[in-house]
């Protein structure tokens, strides 16, 4: 979260309001509905025209899915090897290293796979949810023995002053809003279809407007519990203050895969800790993954082919397409860059759904449908008309523009790991290929159904 | 710990953990409300 994280926590919970909760209210409504996936979805409130940004949304969440596996299999690994006892006394970016060079990942990817296949195999009452009552609570369970340790450690305070110490000379500084907007996006899912996807199975009368308030809070009231299990140990445990912060700004792998098992190492009963926070990561990465799958399997049931069909294909398709980033680390990076980024667009493409529609009617006729259900207000109509778009003309410019300065040489070029140029060049071949396909989809989901 | 930090991790918890729980409690008293409804009718 760069060199403000902390504080950038606070831009986050802004950040909730201001993007997050207003989109997943959109998807919920939206799946709810038309009761179709997101590329149905759009074609049906769009039509023809704008078919193909339901195909962006829904292409970029899948291009995720695609490396996320992997993800989801490296931890998988570093669980078992850690509660076997083989992380202790390794030189942990070595581990690292020679782990993601070797042929392992790709096995890990398989077997994360197959156990998401596996679990919505068996449908959304009988798979997903089943999965999610044992996955979530026992989620919460290992973040709260990591918490209890944390805030135990000496010196925990340290960690603590770092999360939440009020720093007025950041108030200031765009960049930690900044920051705090895009982790607010990233992290909650709004914006990526999921929500929708899921959606499409709830109660006509179900309030989207309550359970969206509830997803925002929840999502971010385990986020709280995560910094407070990790941040505080990580400042315990580091040997300075200035190792704490560099070892914070490591990236999302070099911090999980590499700080936290060396930092964990110094703690008694190492091997028990790190099983729990490597068991906690891969029980969160396998929720998403579930919800990816189900995701892409949608829109193939929307064609027409029945679950059973539709999944395996899917896992087919994902295990063949994870292979680039399972086994080189370059392109795990770059597809992390380009789509990771391509999620404000895609938040960018519901609120253009939105203002097709006209906010005020996709209020009173998409989201309040029956008695029960809260009346967001006019505020909703002016966050999806101005203050939506606006954040995300202003994320993307940032992010594009920050591109340039890690590589003020080559930010052109197309086949960079993270440049600007191979960001262009990926969406706007995704965009273009989507447009050709547009007119047959559309036909596919919404004139042969009618 | 500094007093400005403690002020702000209790106003931060209390808000987002008090609002996630009250949320909760809203939801569960609708279906439950809900399900009586079913019930009766």
């Amino acid at each position: 979260m760069g060199a403000a994280a902390g504080y950038s926590g606070h831009g986050n919970r802004c950040g909730k309001f201001l993007w997050s909760i207003p989109l997943i209210i959109v998807e919920f409504s939206i799946g709810r509905k038309t009761r179709k996936g997101v590329v149905g979805s759009f074609a049906e409130l769009m039509g023809k025209n704008y078919t193909w940004m339901g195909g962006f949304v829904a292409f970029c969440t899948i291009a995720i899915m695609f490396y996320y596996s992997v993800v989801t299999g490296w931890a998988l690994r570093y669980f078992l090897v850690a509660v076997t006892g083989q992380l202790s006394g390794v030189n942990h970016e070595q581990f690292w290293k020679s782990f993601t060079s070797g042929y392992q990942p790709l096995i890990f990817h398989l077997l994360a796979l197959g156990l998401g296949s596996f679990i919505i195999y068996h449908g959304v009452v009988k798979g997903i949810e089943r999965a999610n009552r044992i996955l979530l609570p026992s989620l919460l369970v290992l973040l709260i023995i990591g918490v209890v340790r944390s805030l135990t450690l000496p010196n925990a305070a340290v960690g603590l002053n770092y999360l939440f110490a009020i720093r007025t000379e950041q108030l200031f500084n765009y960049q930690v809003w900044l920051e705090g907007l895009s982790q607010s996006a990233w992290s909650t899912g709004a914006g990526w279809g999921l929500i929708l996807t899921y959606a499409v199975y709830i109660r006509k009368n179900e309030g989207v407007v309550l359970n969206s308030f509830i997803t925002g809070f929840g999502n971010n009231s385990a986020s709280l519990l995560a910094g407070l299990a990790i941040i505080p140990a990580i400042f315990s445990l580091a040997p300075t203050i200035a190792q704490a912060e560099s070892a914070l700004r490591a990236g999302n792998d070099g911090l999980s895969f590499i700080v936290i098992p060396q930092l964990f190492s110094k703690l008694p009963a190492a091997a028990f800790f790190t099983s729990v926070f490597f068991l906690a990561l891969f029980f969160a990465a396998l929720s998403s993954i579930i919800s990816m799958l189900e995701l892409a399997t949608r829109i193939f049931i929307d064609f027409g082919l029945p679950r059973h069909k539709a999944l395996p294909l899917v896992s087919l398709i994902t295990a063949i397409m994870g292979v680039p980033s399972a086994i080189y680390f370059k392109f795990f990076q770059n597809q992390d860059w380009v789509w990771g980024l391509g999620l404000i667009l895609s938040g960018l493409f519901f609120t253009i759904l939105v203002i097709r529609f006209g906010a005020s009617r996709f209020r009173t006729e998409v989201v309040v449908v029956n008695e029960e259900e809260w009346d967001p207000g006019f505020w909703f109509d002016y966050l999806l008309k101005i203050i939506i778009p606006i954040e995300a003309f202003l994320l993307l410019a940032w992010w594009l523009y920050r591109s340039i300065g890690w590589n003020p040489s080559g930010w052109y070029n197309p086949f960079g790991a993270q440049t600007l140029g191979t960001c262009l060049f990926q969406w706007a071949a995704a965009i273009f290929i989507l447009l050709i396909i547009n007119g047959f989809v559309y036909r596919k989901l919404v004139q042969r159904r009618a | 710990m500094e007093t400005s930090a403690i002020i702000v991790m209790c106003f931060i918890l209390s808000v987002i953990w008090g609002g996630f729980f009250i949320l909760v409690n809203v939801a569960y008293k609708k279906e439950k409300q809900r399900k009586n409804r079913e019930i009766a009718g």
